[in-house]
Order: structure tokens, then C-alpha cells, then sequence
């Protein structure tokens, strides 16, 4: 396992499979070879009104928002991820495949949210030490969000330690979205070993942000733009 | 060998009609005043006496055997009268073989042990060898050994002489170099060295490092296996030979360095390009850094030149000043500068 990186790519006029394919004749130019296709995908559940009250007694009462997120991800296809969010605290839990017949035996305290549901979908590619994983965005609705790239550099596991020759990467291939700070994410974690679980946790990251764009206006060029300008406006 | 020949068959002969005096004292007067040869064809001759009155013993135990079992039938009184008989016969045999083996020994403890096996090398030993299609191999190995003195001798002088130039690429530009060319090159066996003296060499360049470390382990004898951890970078397995290197794999940090047994992996090369192009060039350094008379330095080199793969994937090429090119980092570190630079890149 090495040091997995995600990045959005800005697609400010929503093209969607043209920015994509756009990425695929870049990434071909580097040497990279087509490997299969890859899909994440998260489902969120909210906490039951009734349950939150009993279960807060300590702090602050049923205002506590807590969401329980259920990712897959193929890569690690055995795998079940249970990542519990409440305010300014993550607990992630790594299972087996088997923990989602579990969850039907947790509706009396977590109720799904159908239209949360949020995957990305796209081919894998290999490149040297590298994997690129070249996703698009959409709800469970079919409405596409954006692209998300995610790389992976095998040969390190430490962020620390490879962060340059990652960075140099991500911008030979996407130019200049790439900021060259690290992501705050692999920042907290700068000098810790990475696990399968952080890149759940990055995607969840990612996939937060992107559920949270669906407050503008959705056909609106203008708000859709927004995450792309700002996100190309940090490295200058 | 005609001496011999003809002893034994007298021996031989005598041995049915059981006379064994006859042959004990005229071997023993050959002894007493005969060079070695004869003493020893006398020896021989003994030791067939010896053989032949215990063959005769045996054979009458087992005659005894077969006579009681037919006896059996017959009356007992007859029986016993036999085994009277053969207890006297068994009983003269014994003492004859009593008398015999000690004789031997007694002239065996006066043969002193040969004197001029210790100037015989197996060199010598193998021109005696009597097949023809062998005698051709001792005059070759002969001229073999005389080759290998002579490219000995060569090799001490040109060492001797290119060790005063400058231009010497192969030593790193370190202090304690210039101290230890000075000193004549009195190891010129690095192949025999005793354990300590390896163990001692690997953990004073252990703490020279603070961030690599080195673990020696001898899982096939006495030759060691230095494992080195690179910070949380790389993974190094050394197999030494005394003081030589003599392989050298590099893996990542978070690829597995034991095989299934549990052992140290020496032979799995990493699933990883870029470590199996740093273990290429590790490979070369080795060879680099190799210098027979100074094998605990270049030992060190090699290690200080591996340490300098800390900054494998932060640091930039120093010609094209990219960190990654043609999707790898720059996997080659010169040899005296330390400086890191791209497979394609190099000066
Ligand atoms: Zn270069």
C-alpha cells in the first residue's frame, strides 16, 4: 500500500466524458496502460432523531448530527468501510464484505438517505510505480458531479517522504489544479505510514464536497464553475 | 611390491597347516634390521596370519554347530566325548589367534609413522596417480598454481603503484582514506575473516548512520547477511562473503524481506521498477566500490553511497531538476559526489 492522492480535476463547463477522455490521451502520452475499470462508492445513513436524544447525554443533545457513511471500494473488494462522522471527530472502521447484511439490523438506528448515495466510476491505469484512477462523479440520481483522480505511488508509504515526486506527477498529467501544498488531509498525516483506510477517507472527503456543490443550482454554469476556480486559484 | 607379493603368499600357504611360528619369527627377524618396506610387508603378513587363524576359529565353531545337530540323534555319551574334543581343539585355535594378534601389535607399535608424508601435498599425491588418462592433471594444475602466483605477485605491485596516483576513481573522498591507503596491504585474504571482525565492521558503520540500520544474521553458516532499513524508504539484503560483497537485492519498505520459510528472502527481486533499477545500480556500485585490499573501506564506501538514497523520491535530478522523468525518480547517485540523477540523466 502506498501514498494515495486525490485530486478533482476542474471541469468548469461540465463536458464531462470529454474531459475524461481528454485525461486518458494524457495520462496514455506518460506510458500508462489501461487496467481494468475501478468504483467507489458510498452510501450515507443518518442517526434517528429519537436515538441521537438518549444517546447524547453527555454534550450537547440531538442537535449532534452524527451520519454513518458505508463505502466499497474495488480495489480492496473484500472490504466493507463503516466511517461514523460527527462534528470534528472520524472513526472509520474496516470489515468484511458481510457487515452490509448487518446494517438492515441497524434501521432502528440509522435511516439511509437514497438520494446521497454517491459513486465514482472509471478506468485504472498503471504507470511504472503508479496507479491512476481517472473517475467521474455522479449521485445515485444519474446527475454527474465532476472528475476525481486518484493516484497512487506504490513504491512509498509515508507522505513525508514522497510527497515531491507525487506532486510532479499529479502535474504532469493535470497542470496546474494541482496545488503544491499537499492536500490537508495528507498533511495531518505527513509523516504516518498510509492504509487503505486513508484513501476511504480522502474519498469521503471528496465526495462531502462534492454533495455540498448540490446546493447551487445545478444547471447554472456559473455555480457549477465554483470548486473549479477555486481550486485552480490555490497554487498561484 | 615384489617383496610383499611374495611374503604374503608364503604366509598364505602356511596358514592351513596352522604353523604359525614359522612365518612370526622370520617376519620379526626381516623387521628387526630391514628398511621400511620389508618391515612393513612383514606387518602385512602378520595381519594375514591373524585373518587366517580367525577364519580357522570361526570355521570350527561352525563345524562344531553342525556336528552337535546331527549328534542329537545319536547317543549322548558319544556327544559328549566330541565336545571334549572340539573344546581342546576350539581352545589351541584361540590361542594361536591370541599369540598372532599380539605379535601384530607389537610390531605395529614399532613401526614409526611415516616421515616424509608431511612434504607430500595432495599435488603430490595426485602425480602418483596410476591412470593414464589422469597423469596429465598434475603437470596442469601445476602450471595453474604457478599462473596464480605469478598474477598474485603482479597484482600486489600494480596495486602498490596505481594506490600512490591520484586518479584512483574507485576510493571515496573520505578522511580516513588517506590513512588507510598508506598502510601496506597486509589483508589479501578477505574471503577467511573471523566472524568478530565482520560484526565489528557492520556496527561501526551501523552507527555512523543514524537512520539506517543494519542487522547482521548468518542463516547459511559462516558467511554474513547484513539486512539494511533505509528510514521508511528501502530495504537492502548484502550477502557477504568475509569481506566481500557478493549480492546485493534492494526491496521496498513495505514489501515482504522474509520468504515463506521465515528466512531472509536473498533472491526475490522487488515487484517494484524503481527499486529494482536502485537494485541494478547497487549492483554496479558493489563492483565499484570493490578493492581486495581494502575491503573494510570499501564496505564503507558502499554503505555511505546506499545511505544516499534517503532522498529518493524528494529529491531532484541534478541535470534536468525534475523529480520524476520518464515516471521514475532519480535512481542513480554518483559515485563520489553522491549526487542524485536519472537513469538517462547521467553525467
Ligand atoms: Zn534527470
Amino acid at each position: 500500500m502506498g501514498v494515495t492522492v486525490l485530486q478533482t480535476f476542474p471541469d468548469a463547463f461540465r463536458y464531462g466524458y470529454k474531459e475524461v477522455e481528454k485525461l486518458h490521451t494524457r495520462i496514455a502520452h506518460l506510458g500508462a496502460q489501461p487496467n481494468g475499470v475501478f468504483q467507489v462508492d458510498c452510501d450515507t445513513y443518518y442517526m434517528n432523531q429519537q436515538n441521537s436524544q438518549f444517546n447524547d447525554i453527555p454534550g450537547s443533545g440531538s442537535t449532534v448530527n452524527k451520519k454513518l457513511h458505508i463505502l466499497h471500494n474495488t480495489e480492496t473488494p473484500a472490504s466493507t468501510y463503516a466511517i461514523i462522522e460527527s462534528p470534528g471527530k472520524q472513526v472509520t472502521l474496516c470489515a468484511d464484505l458481510m457487515f452490509d447484511l448487518l446494517l438492515p439490523r441497524l434501521s432502528h438506528m440509522y435511516t439511509a438517505k437514497k438520494n446521497l448515495k454517491v459513486e465514482t466510476k472509471g478506468t485504472r491505469f498503471t504507470v511504472s510505480d503508479f496507479i491512476v484512477k481517472i473517475g467521474s462523479v455522479s449521485m445515485s440520481s444519474g446527475q454527474y458531479k465532476g472528475i476525481l483522480v486518484e493516484v497512487e505511488y506504490l513504491a512509498c508509504s509515508v507522505p513525508a517522504l514522497c510527497w515531491p515526486i507525487l506532486r510532479e506527477f499529479l502535474q504532469s498529467f493535470m497542470g496546474f489544479c494541482v496545488s503544491s501544498q499537499p492536500p490537508p488531509y495528507l498533511q495531518a498525516r505527513f509523516q504516518q505510514v498510509q492504509g487503505p483506510q486513508d484513501t476511504m477517507q480522502q474519498y469521503l472527503e471528496k465526495f462531502n464536497e462534492f454533495r455540498e456543490s448540490s446546493a447551487y443550482p445545478v444547471t447554472g454554469s456559473l455555480s457549477a464553475s465554483q470548486p473549479g476556480t477555486t481550486s485552480t486559484s490555490t497554487p498561484s | 611390491m615384489a617383496t610383499t607379493d611374495a611374503s604374503t603368499t608364503g604366509s598364505c600357504s602356511s596358514m592351513p597347516t596352522s604353523n604359525r611360528p614359522d612365518p612370526n619369527t622370520s617376519g620379526g627377524a626381516m623387521a628387526g634390521a630391514a628398511p621400511t618396506p620389508e618391515k612393513l610387508a612383514a606387518c602385512l603378513s602378520y595381519l594375514r596370519a591373524v585373518r587366517g587363524s580367525a577364519t580357522q576359529f570361526f570355521a570350527l565353531l561352525a563345524q562344531q554347530g553342525e556336528g552337535s545337530e546331527n549328534l542329537m540323534l545319536f547317543d549322548v555319551s558319544t556327544k559328549k566325548e566330541e565336545q571334549a574334543d572340539t573344546e581342546t581343539k576350539i581352545k589351541t585355535v584361540l590361542d594361536d589367534l591370541m599369540k598372532n594378534v599380539k605379535t601384530l601389535q607389537c610390531e605395529v607399535s614399532s613401526l614409526s609413522p611415516i616421515v616424509g608424508n608431511s612434504t607430500q601435498s595432495n599435488l603430490d599425491l595426485l602425480s602418483l596417480d596410476p591412470a593414464t588418462d589422469k597423469q596429465q592433471l598434475h603437470h596442469q594444475l601445476r602450471q595453474c598454481y604457478i599462473w596464480m602466483d605469478k598474477v598474485y605477485n603482479y597484482s600486489t605491485m600494480s596495486h602498490m603503484l596505481i594506490g600512490h596516483s591520484h586518479l584512483n576513481r574507485s576510493q571515496m573522498p573520505n578522511p580516513l582514506s588517506v590513512s588507510k591507503r598508506r598502510r601496506p596491504p597486509a589483508i589479501s585474504n578477505n574471503v577467511n575473516v573471523p566472524q568478530q571482525q565482520v560484526d565489528a565492521l557492520i556496527l561501526s558503520i551501523n552507527k555512523q548512520f543514524q537512520d539506517m540500520m543494519l542487522t547482521v544474521s548468518r542463516p547459511m553458516g559462516s558467511n554474513a547477511i547484513v539486512q539494511v532499513t533505509l528510514g521508511q524508504l528501502l530495504r537492502g539484503v548484502i550477502t557477504l562473503r568475509g569481506l566481500l560483497i557478493e549480492a546485493v537485492l534492494i526491496r521496498g519498505y513495505n514489501e515482504s524481506f522474509l520468504d515463506h520459510q521465515g528466512r531472509e528472502d536473498i533472491f526475490k527481486p522487488s515487484q517494484l521498477a524503481v527499486f529494482q533499477r536502485v537494485t541494478d545500480n547497487a549492483s554496479a556500485a558493489m563492483l565499484h566500490f570493490c578493492s581486495p585490499y581494502l575491503a573494510d573501506l570499501s564496505i564503507r564506501s558502499f554503505f555511505t553511497w546506499l545511505h544516499s538514497f534517503s532522498n529518493l523520491f524528494t529529491e531532484p535530478c541534478t541535470k534536468c531538476n525534475c523529480t520524476v522523468s520518464n515516471n521514475s525518480p532519480p535512481t542513480w547517485r554518483e559515485f563520489r559526489t553522491l549526487l542524485p540523477y536519472h537513469q538517462h540523466c547521467r553525467p
